[in-house]
């Protein structure tokens, strides 16, 4: 047990600490354009995938040209990739991370626009900055979710090598499918760890062996919401004032 | 300024300059309590998120993290913050400061 995991040792110097190592302001959006130009490229790619996939099955839908051989490219580098690097741009919230899930946004168009080999170029410098962003993520907080974000991206890094390369689709199916299956994984398990609403806090519900939850015990009529600990005055809320008083105190 | 935890998770309020009336610190409590983690319904103080609530004058910073620097919603939970707190008519200024340590654990549920 790591000292933030014991509460005591936690919470004693919890705002010296806070106060001593670097604070982030939070990032101020720019505005929806910025985010807008990766976010549409990436669903065009979804649409166009989504379209080569029905090709792809016997759909008699007119023809686009090579879009058939592209559903997987688009699917996981211009789709998925792109929005997964999005989003981990936007959890570190630095500008400079947004220029990864850019580039994977150009090579979704490059895709579109027939250039597949600027494509795979692209998508492959997006996945080497997705890699650089989850290294990040993971050199923050060290711990068993974050390493396999990293390891998904690596992955998909590892087989856009190899599509930049020239292998053939199918044989870069197993690192893409990694790609997918280890994010998902990581965030299943970084989801793991805390409690969903509803979740059995004070008073505890018993559960049943296949999983269901008792409902929450609702308070006393007539006490509201604040019958439970967490909608009172802060308990640990101890603030030193001029006066010596406690913040969120009733008196 | 002198001030005293009691528990993982728990909230430290300080007025930063004398004559800063409680209840504005009180105040400033019941909106960030309110606000809630978009992924999983429950409140950020709750949760344990919020480390530090500061108000000098009329200005208010508020020290949070969040549960892992993977979670995008970071920016939708400050835009919160700031809406709330920013409701209060004596407040002038929010500031959410985002920090990574002490890192969050499961162990700062109240």
């Amino acid at each position: 047990m790591d000292a933030g995991d014991d509460p005591v040792t936690a919470a004693a110097p919890v705002t010296e600490r806070a106060r001593a190592d670097r604070v982030e302001r939070a990032p101020r959006p720019a505005g929806p354009s910025p985010r807008l130009a990766i976010v549409l490229p990436a669903a065009l790619a979804l649409l166009a995938a989504l379209y080569a996939g029905l090709l792809r099955i016997g759909w008699a839908l007119p023809a686009a040209g090579a879009l058939p051989a592209e559903h997987g490219p688009l699917m996981v580098g211009g789709f998925l990739g792109t929005v997964v690097t999005l989003e981990r741009a936007v959890a570190l919230g630095r500008r400079s991370g947004f220029v990864y899930p850019a580039l994977g946004a150009a090579g979704a168009l490059a895709l579109l626009a027939g250039g597949g080999a600027w494509a795979a170029v692209l998508i492959t410098a997006g996945s080497a900055g997705l890699v650089g962003l989850s290294v990040a993520i993971a050199r923050r907080h060290p711990a068993l979710h974050h390493t396999t974000l990293a390891l998904g991206a690596a992955s998909w890094l590892v087989g856009n090598a190899f599509w930049v390369a020239g292998w053939p689709i199918y044989r870069l199916v197993p690192w893409w499918v990694g790609f997918l299956v280890l994010t998902i994984a990581g965030e299943r398990l970084e989801l793991s760890r805390p409690p969903r609403a509803g979740a059995p806090s004070p008073p505890s519900r018993p559960r049943c062996s296949w999983g269901w939850r008792w409902p929450r015990p609702r308070p006393p009529l007539g006490t509201g919401s604040r019958a439970w600990p967490w909608s009172r005055p802060p308990p640990g809320c101890s603030a030193t004032t001029s006066r010596g008083g406690r913040c969120g105190s009733r008196g | 300024m002198a001030h005293r935890h009691r528990e993982a998770g728990s909230v430290s309020c300080r007025a930063v300059r004398d004559g800063v009336p409680e209840a504005r610190l009180d105040e400033v409590y019941r909106r960030v309590i309110g606000v809630m983690d978009p992924e999983l319904g429950l409140s950020i103080v709750k949760l344990g998120l919020v480390y530090d609530l500061t108000v000098d004058g009329g200005d208010v910073v508020v020290t949070m993290t969040m549960t892992t620097p993977a979670c995008p919603l970071r920016e939708v939970v400050t835009r919160d913050v700031e809406a709330r707190v920013g409701q209060l008519p004596w407040v002038e200024s929010v500031a959410v400061h985002i920090v990574w340590e002490p890192r969050w654990t499961p162990a700062m549920i109240r």
